[in-house]
Parts: C-alpha cells; sequence; structure tokens
C-alpha cells in the first residue's frame, strides 16, 4: 500500500514536471519570435528620428530667411521671399562683421537660373549664382529653399528665383 | 513497460505537432505582414518650402505688351482659367510646364543611381459643387520610377470657386 502511494506520488510530480517544461519551451518560443518581429517592425525608428531632427533644423534656417536683414518687404504675403539686393548689400557691410554670432556658415544661393559665375561681386551681380556672409570652418549646414527677389530693371518690375539659404552651425557636426 | 515507452513517444509526438503547427502559423502571418509592403509615405517640409517657393518664380510668360511677367501661381493660374498665350506665342500651360520641370531638375536630381529614383508632381483644381467634389487636372510631371517609398507635400493656389492642389512627390 505504501510502494502504491509512492509510485503515484512520483507520476504526480513527473506530470507536473512535464507540464512546467512545455510552458517554458513555450514561452522562450514565443518570445524568439516577438523579438524578430520587433525588431523588423521598429527598425526604422532610428532613421525616422534623424529625418525628424533634420526638418527641425531645416525649419530653423528658414526662420533665419524671415529675419529683417534679409526678409523681401515688398510683398506682404510672400513668406518665402528674400531681398537678395539687401542681402548683397550686406556682404561687404563692416558694421555686420561678426553679427552672426554662432553661425559658421552663412550663405544664399541660387538654384534657377544658374549661371556661369559662382560668387557674387560688384561687377558680376546679378548674373551670379552666391551670396556668401560668413564663411568660417567646422560646421554641419542646412539648407532652405526660399524665392529670391531683386528689383530688375531690364524688366521694370521685381523678379523672383527660386533659391536656397545655406546655414552652417559651429561645433555641431556630429549632432546627426 | 513498451505500453510506457510508447505512451511518452506518443506525448513527444503530440507535442512536436503543435510546435510545428505553431510554426506554420506564425510564418503565414509573418509573411503576409512583411511581403508586398505598402509604400511610405511622409509629409516634407523641404517639399513644402520648395513648393511655397517655387510659385514665386517670375517665368518668361507675359499676356499682353507691357503687362508683368507673371509669377508661377499666376501662370498655372491662367492655364486653369483660360490657356491663354503669352506674347512670347506659347501656350500658357506649356509655359507654366516647362517652368516647373526646370526647377525641379535644377533642385532635385532624380535617377536610378540617385537617392532620389523619381519625382511626380500634379496641378489639380478641386472644387465642391452640390456636396459633391470634382477635380480637373491641370498639370501633371513625372520623372523616373515612383513606385516606392516617397516623401510628397501639397500647396493651394486659391482659385474661386475652388481651389488649384499642387502636390510634389520625391520618391526613393
Amino acid at each position: 500500500m505504501i510502494i502504491l502511494q509512492d509510485v503515484k506520488y512520483s507520476r504526480g510530480q513527473f506530470k507536473i514536471q512535464q507540464m512546467v517544461f512545455v510552458l517554458v519551451a513555450i514561452l522562450i518560443f514565443f518570445g524568439i519570435v516577438a523579438v524578430f518581429y520587433v525588431s523588423i517592425k521598429f527598425g526604422s525608428v532610428r532613421q525616422d528620428v534623424q529625418d525628424e531632427r533634420q526638418e527641425a533644423a531645416i525649419a530653423q534656417v528658414r526662420k533665419m530667411a524671415g529675419t529683417p536683414e534679409f526678409i523681401w518687404t515688398s510683398w506682404e504675403d510672400c513668406a518665402s521671399c528674400v531681398d537678395m539686393d539687401k542681402i548683397f548689400l550686406l556682404k561687404n557691410r563692416t558694421s555686420y562683421q561678426g553679427f552672426w554670432k554662432d553661425v559658421a556658415l552663412l550663405k544664399v544661393s541660387r538654384v534657377y537660373p544658374k549661371y556661369r559665375t559662382e560668387e557674387c561681386t560688384t561687377v558680376s551681380y546679378p548674373q551670379c549664382n552666391e551670396i556668401t556672409l560668413v564663411k568660417k570652418e567646422g560646421f554641419q549646414s542646412y539648407e532652405s529653399f526660399v524665392s529670391l527677389c531683386r528689383y530688375d530693371g531690364d524688366i521694370g518690375q521685381a523678379r523672383c528665383e527660386i533659391g536656397k539659404v545655406i546655414v552652417g552651425f559651429e561645433g555641431v557636426e556630429n549632432a546627426m | 513497460m513498451q505500453c510506457k515507452l510508447r505512451k511518452g513517444q506518443e506525448e513527444i509526438v503530440g507535442f512536436v505537432l503543435i510546435v510545428v503547427l505553431v510554426v506554420i502559423v506564425l510564418v503565414i502571418f509573418l509573411g503576409i505582414q512583411l511581403r508586398n509592403p505598402k509604400p511610405q509615405q511622409r509629409e516634407s517640409e523641404v517639399i513644402y518650402q520648395f513648393l511655397e517657393s517655387s510659385m514665386e518664380q517670375t517665368t518668361n510668360c507675359t499676356l499682353s505688351e507691357g503687362a508683368s511677367y507673371l509669377a508661377l501661381d499666376d501662370l498655372i493660374r491662367e492655364c486653369h482659367e483660360s490657356g491663354s498665350l503669352c506674347i512670347s506665342g506659347d501656350n500658357s500651360c506649356d509655359s507654366a510646364e516647362e517652368t516647373f520641370k526646370k526647377l525641379v531638375n535644377g533642385s532635385f536630381v532624380v535617377g536610378p543611381s540617385y537617392p532620389h529614383k523619381g519625382y511626380d508632381v500634379s496641378a489639380l483644381y478641386v472644387v465642391n459643387a452640390s456636396g459633391q467634389s470634382q477635380t480637373e487636372s491641370v498639370l501633371n510631371l513625372t520623372a523616373g520610377n515612383c513606385s516606392g517609398n516617397y516623401i510628397g507635400n501639397s500647396y493651394w493656389i486659391p482659385e474661386f470657386p475652388g481651389s488649384i492642389i499642387v502636390r510634389t512627390k520625391l520618391c526613393f
């Protein structure tokens, strides 16, 4: 009788052990599957964060284009317009040297149409492509599309052409 | 004893069968989830700024002697309203399309060996009449391959009683 009871007790324990092993195996299996699924599904999150940061930086550059030194005031309803004549005059103005303190690069570049002369001078303006206001070493640059507007005497009206404001910030080379 | 061995083997077979069934179901589920994913789209501030700036571009089209040269948004409106001719002889729609194409090609380099594989630009006139939305195509420009993921945005040009929506997609 005692021997029979011992046997029953061992069998019960054996059954419990079996169930525990099965449950642990199932848990490990589903855990591995879940890890695979999550890694595939969320693999692009880092890239998405970088893209969002870049867009935020580009929005900041656009705000620079809205400052009084850049803005085109002839039309009230043009948020993207900058005054190219005003920017060109600022280029060699000594009172504006050091005005943009934390900026390592600040330039305005024409996208279309492109001319042969790259940097604008008093001789080549306005048939030129770039006006550089600040240029130092060591920066990460961001650019924003704007409309470069100026008075064109040939057609007797304001002419606007698509361009970019390019801003480089010091000490953020590895920000991205 | 043989009965005990058979029972153990039966249990093992049963367990293996269950595991195999679950694996098959999971593989089918993962396969459906990961195969042919929908092209991902993202709204882009860069594209919006491009569109906003492009609309101010002074074109080479003027409708009459002494009149102002039209900005691109006005030229697109003119194309939709009457398709009138510029004094150079070009049709306003052709002039708008040509200008827009040059702006897009100057701003974004597309091609199979570049990060951007193609673009798709469209201008649609949309108006709500009698509770129904009516659309009319004004402009359409495509280049390269635009079947995958893309970034895009749209710009609204008021054109009473509706609006012209200019959409640009830059594809990866």
